[in-house]
C-alpha cells in the first residue's frame, strides 16, 4: 500500500511539474524546447484529414472563387506593380538634389521593433558603397551606412538620424527666407522627449549654443562641414530634416524640436544611399520588383476546418517547416494578402488571417485621385466585426496624409516587415488625414478565407530568376 | 486481449474528436449560434474525464490536446497545459464530487470552457499582443457548454468505439 502511494504521490509531482512547465513555455516561449514540442503535435497534420470529406461538400464555390481571383490576379498583380514602381520614383531626390552624386536604390526589409535608430535594407547593388554614405528618401535625409552585411550581399544596415548617439550638421532657415540664404548653424540627431504624452509623435532633437537670437522656427535642411563630418558627409547636403518649432511648456520654458516628415518609426519603405560618382561603378540603380516573382513562393494546401475560437481568425496550413514554410511569412494568392504564418511545426503551420487580433503589419495606401502611393505605417488588427465582416485596425499616423475629409485609399502591404513583401492587396478602406491614433475598417474579399490552395512567401528571389507567369501566388 | 480493442477505442476517440471540431468550427462560422457556440469537444473531454481510469487521465488530455490542436491556431503547448490543468483539477474533485453526476459535469464543462477561453486568449496576449478576453463573450460560452453538458453530456460518453476507455471500477 506504502509503495502504490508512493508510485502515485510521484506520478502527481511529475504531473504537476509538467503542467507547470507547460503553463511557463505557453507565456515565455523558448525556441529549443517549442522546437521539441514540434515532434508531439506531428500528428496533427494528418488529425486534420480525418475531416477532408466535409471540403468536398463546398468545393465548388471554392474552387469558383479560385478561379475568380485567379483571373483577377492579372490585374491586380499590373496595378501593384505600377504602384511599386511609382513609390521607387517617389524615393527619388528631385534633379537639384541629384546633381554629382550616384544614386543606390533600396528596400527597407527589416527593423527592430522598439528600437528606431537602426533598419536593414536591401540595395540594387553594393558597389561603391561604403560605411558612412548618407542615405536618404526623396529630399529628405534619413541617416548613414553604418555596416555593410558580412552574410548577406545584398544588405546593408542604416543608422538613424532618430539615434541617441547620431549627430549631423545643419542650419535652419527662417520661414521668410525663401530663397534660402542666411542659414543659422546647429546640430541635429536622436529624439526629444514628448511634454504631452504623446508617444505616437516622433521629433528630432536639436542641439547648439543658447542664444537669444537663436531661431525658434523654419526649415532645417543638412549641411556639414567636411573637415568636421565624415569623408561622404557632404553629399547629403541640402537635405531636410523638417520643419523647426518651438513650443511653451505648461511648468515654464520652451522647447525647440525638429519635425520630419517621415514617419521613422514604421513607415520609412524605399530610401536611396548617396554615392560619390565613380566611373568605374555602375550608374544610379532602381532595384528590381520581385514580389510575384514564381521562386519566390512555396505552393501549401490550407486545411478543412477553421479554428474552434470565436474571437481569432486563422486556417492551418499543409506546409510545415521541412517545406520552407517558416513563422512570419506572407501567405497570398492571386495578388492578394490573405495572412502571415503564426506557429509552424515540421509538417504544418498555422495561418493567421487579417482578423486575427494582435496580428501587424505595415502597409501602403494608394490614395483615390492621387498616383504616389503613401506609407501608412503598422497596422494592427483588432478583430473581424461579425455585423458587416469588415477588418478593424489600428492605425497610429504619424503624418498627415491629406487635408480635411477623409479619403478613400487601397491598401498594399509595405516595406520593413520580414517575410512579408511589398504590393500585396489588403482591402479599401477609408483614412482618416489627421496624425493620431485611429481605427480604420477595411474590406477585405470575403472569399480568401476558403481557399484551398495557397501561397507561402519563401523570400526574394535571387538574381536571374524568372518574372511572374501563371504559377503563384 | 484487452490492448485491442483499447487502442483502437484511442484512435476512434482522435476521429470523434476531429469530426466534434469541425462541427464546432461549422457552428461558430453560423450567424446562428455565433459567440454561443458551446466547446463541444471541451463537453466531450469533461464527461470523459469522469468516467476514464484514472491512470488514463494524462493520456486522454494528450489526445485531446493533439486533436484540438489539429483544428486551432492557438499555440499547441498551450492547449496542452489547459487541458492538463482541468484534467489535474477533476482528478482533486473526483475525490469530493461524483463527476459523472450531470449537474456537475455540466458544472465543469462551463467553468472548463470559460477558463480554457482564458487562458487561451492570455496567452494569444502574452505573444502576439492580442485583446484581453472579454467576459460577456466568456460567460456566454461557459453557458452554452453548460447546456450542451447537461442536455448531451452523458449521450456523448457513449459514443461507439468510446466503451474500453470506460473504468468498470472505482479507479
Amino acid at each position: 500500500m506504502t509503495r502504490l502511494n508512493e508510485v502515485l504521490s510521484r506520478r502527481r509531482t511529475l504531473y504537476s511539474l509538467l503542467l507547470l512547465v507547460c503553463a511557463g513555455l505557453s507565456l515565455h516561449p523558448l525556441a529549443p524546447l517549442e522546437r521539441g514540442l514540434e515532434v508531439f503535435f506531428l500528428p496533427t497534420r494528418w488529425i486534420a484529414e480525418v475531416v477532408a470529406p466535409l471540403g468536398w461538400l463546398g468545393s465548388r464555390e471554392v474552387r469558383a472563387a479560385e478561379e475568380d481571383l485567379f483571373a483577377r490576379a492579372a490585374a491586380g498583380r499590373g496595378q501593384a506593380l505600377e504602384l511599386l514602381a511609382a513609390e521607387q520614383r517617389a524615393a527619388l531626390p528631385t534633379e537639384e538634389l541629384r546633381a554629382g552624386r550616384r544614386l543606390v536604390h533600396g528596400e527597407v526589409i527589416r527593423r527592430s521593433r522598439g528600437r528606431l535608430d537602426s533598419i536593414a535594407v536591401r540595395v540594387a547593388t553594393r558597389a561603391g558603397l561604403a560605411v558612412g554614405q548618407p542615405v536618404v528618401c526623396g529630399d529628405e535625409f534619413v541617416g548613414r551606412i553604418a555596416d555593410l552585411d558580412s552574410h548577406d550581399a545584398a544588405l546593408i544596415h542604416v543608422e538613424l538620424v532618430t539615434g541617441k548617439g547620431f549627430f549631423v550638421g545643419a542650419e535652419v532657415f527662417a520661414p521668410e527666407d525663401l530663397e534660402r540664404k542666411r542659414g543659422q548653424a546647429l546640430v541635429v540627431g536622436g529624439l526629444t522627449p514628448e511634454p504631452e504624452g504623446k508617444n505616437h509623435e516622433l521629433h528630432l532633437a536639436l542641439h547648439r549654443p543658447r542664444s537669444s537670437r537663436a531661431r525658434t522656427a523654419g526649415a532645417v535642411l543638412v549641411r556639414e562641414i567636411e573637415a568636421y563630418g565624415e569623408l561622404y558627409s557632404r553629399l547629403a547636403t541640402g537635405y531636410s530634416l523638417g520643419q523647426m518649432e518651438t513650443l511653451a511648456l505648461k511648468g515654464g520654458g520652451e522647447l525647440t524640436r525638429i519635425t520630419p516628415e517621415l514617419d521613422f518609426q514604421s513607415g520609412l519603405f524605399q530610401v536611396v544611399v548617396l554615392t560619390p560618382l565613380d566611373p568605374a561603378a555602375t550608374a544610379s540603380r532602381l532595384l528590381e520588383l520581385d514580389t510575384f516573382v514564381d521562386s519566390s513562393w512555396v505552393r501549401v494546401k490550407a486545411l478543412t476546418g477553421g479554428v474552434l475560437s470565436a474571437t481569432r481568425e486563422g486556417r492551418r496550413l499543409s506546409g510545415g517547416r521541412s517545406g520552407g514554410v517558416l513563422p512570419g511569412r506572407a501567405v497570398a494568392f492571386g495578388a492578394h494578402f490573405v495572412g502571415r504564418v503564426g506557429e509552424v511545426s515540421w509538417a504544418s503551420a498555422d495561418l493567421l488571417g487579417l482578423g486575427d487580433p494582435g496580428l501587424r503589419l505595415v502597409a501602403l495606401a494608394q490614395l483615390e485621385g492621387d498616383s504616389v502611393p503613401r506609407p501608412l505605417g503598422e497596422l494592427v488588427a483588432l478583430g473581424r466585426r461579425r455585423s458587416d465582416g469588415r477588418l478593424r485596425f489600428r492605425w497610429t499616423a504619424r503624418v498627415e496624409i491629406g487635408a480635411g475629409a477623409p479619403i478613400r485609399a487601397q491598401l498594399f502591404t509595405g516595406s520593413g516587415e520580414a517575410g512579408v513583401p511589398r504590393g500585396l492587396i489588403i482591402g479599401e478602406a477609408i483614412l482618416p488625414s489627421s496624425r493620431g491614433v485611429h481605427e480604420i475598417l477595411v474590406e477585405q474579399d470575403p472569399r480568401v478565407l476558403q481557399l484551398e490552395e495557397l501561397f507561402v512567401w519563401r523570400g526574394h528571389a535571387a538574381s536571374g530568376a524568372t518574372r511572374p507567369g501563371t504559377g503563384g501566388p | 486481449m484487452t490492448r485491442p480493442p483499447r487502442t483502437l477505442a484511442w484512435i476512434l476517440l482522435v476521429v470523434w474528436f476531429a469530426w466534434i471540431h469541425a462541427a464546432q468550427n461549422w457552428m461558430g462560422q453560423s450567424d446562428f449560434f455565433g459567440l454561443a457556440t458551446p466547446d463541444l469537444s471541451l463537453v466531450l473531454f469533461v464527461g470523459l474525464l469522469g468516467v476514464v481510469r484514472k491512470s488514463d487521465i494524462f493520456l486522454l488530455a494528450l489526445v485531446a490536446a493533439l486533436a484540438r490542436k489539429s483544428f486551432s491556431v492557438d499555440p499547441g503547448v498551450a492547449i496542452l497545459s489547459g487541458l492538463l490543468a482541468l484534467a489535474w483539477l477533476t482528478l482533486l474533485l473526483r475525490n469530493w464530487i461524483e463527476v459523472f453526476n450531470p449537474y456537475w459535469r455540466a458544472f465543469l464543462a462551463a467553468a472548463g470552457a470559460m477558463g480554457l477561453a482564458a487562458w487561451l486568449a492570455l496567452v494569444h496576449l502574452a505573444r502576439e499582443g492580442g485583446a484581453l478576453p472579454q467576459l460577456d463573450a466568456l460567460l456566454l460560452l461557459a453557458f452554452s457548454s453548460g447546456l450542451c453538458a447537461l442536455a448531451l453530456g452523458g449521450w456523448a460518453i457513449r459514443l461507439p468505439g468510446l466503451t474500453p476507455l470506460r473504468r468498470h471500477g472505482p479507479w
